[in-house]
């Protein structure tokens, strides 16, 4: 085992190494990374403005329904008295005949 | 201890032959143990402002040397056995011739580093760890960050291993 001496590296290994640092500044992996770290940045923003449109469509849907509701309400209540005052005059007139009226 | 190109190229002097000697032997291709150790010493410049010493830098670079080299095999997915013939028959007793005081011949060397490479990578870098860079068992535990229980467990597995193969294989040089 004692043959396993340090082999010498290739010829011009030092120069080749030296030219690629000076080559590549910046660490080589960050760039990926800084990539895949904005494009989920990006996924992000983009799934968030959606989310914020959903429930705001979602909430003007709500107030729209609301209103017609109310609305909707409001004509039957007053479909109902005028109903009631129809129906209490033609009561009053019938007595005044001399007609007994739900009796 | 942030660096410059001319600070970097005295570090690769004084490192290249241990860098470029774990990639090969763990990789048992010559190319692409150049490659590994080429990487190694970029992953360095780029993070030599966190290295506190000369010490700690030559730690560093062992074990970088050692996860870039098991890396890049497993990447690569290709039988050390076969690359190893690149480089054993080219290479070797070139590189080995020039280290002087050889006490072995350049067959029984060029034989060893074959049967090196044919055992598995966890047994493998622990021999060459041991027998390559002269570290005890404490030290190539640190390294690895394994338990100095299986280092020594490694190292045995691998002696052992490589003792059979051996007997099988260099019949003509052992009585």
């Amino acid at each position: 085992m004692r043959s396993l001496r340090r082999v010498e590296a290739p010829k011009g290994f030092a120069a080749r190494v030296l030219q690629r640092a000076t080559a590549s500044e910046k660490p080589l992996p960050l760039r990926p990374r800084f990539r895949r770290g904005l494009r989920w940045r990006w996924i992000g923003a983009v799934a968030a403005i959606l989310v914020f449109f959903a429930l705001v469509a979602n909430q003007v849907r709500v107030w729209r329904e609301r209103a017609r509701v109310a609305q909707i309400q409001a004509q039957f209540d007053t479909a109902m008295r005028v109903t009631d005052g129809a129906l209490a005059q033609t009561r009053a007139e019938l007595e005044r005949m001399g007609l007994k009226f739900g009796e | 201890m942030a660096i410059d190109a001319a600070e970097l190229g005295r570090v690769i002097e004084i490192h290249q032959r241990m860098v470029f000697s774990i990639a090969l032997r763990l990789t048992g291709d010559y190319g692409l143990a150049e490659e590994v150790a080429q990487d190694v010493f970029l992953d360095f410049f780029r993070s030599a402002e966190k290295l506190t010493g000369k010490e700690h830098a030559r730690f560093w670079l062992r074990r970088v040397a050692v996860y870039r080299a098991t890396d890049a095999l497993r990447h690569r997915s290709r039988q050390p056995e076969a690359a190893a013939e690149e480089w054993v028959q080219d290479e070797h007793d070139i590189a080995l011739g020039q280290s002087g005081g050889a006490q072995v011949s350049s067959g029984v060397s060029a034989k060893i580093e074959e049967l090196l490479l044919a055992i598995p990578e966890p047994l493998r870098v622990v021999v060459v760890l041991r027998y390559q860079e002269d570290m005890v068992p404490g030290e190539i535990a640190e390294l690895l960050g394994q338990p100095v229980a299986t280092v020594k467990s490694h190292l045995q597995r691998g002696l052992q291993l490589l003792r059979k193969k051996a007997a099988v294989t260099m019949k003509e040089y052992i009585r």
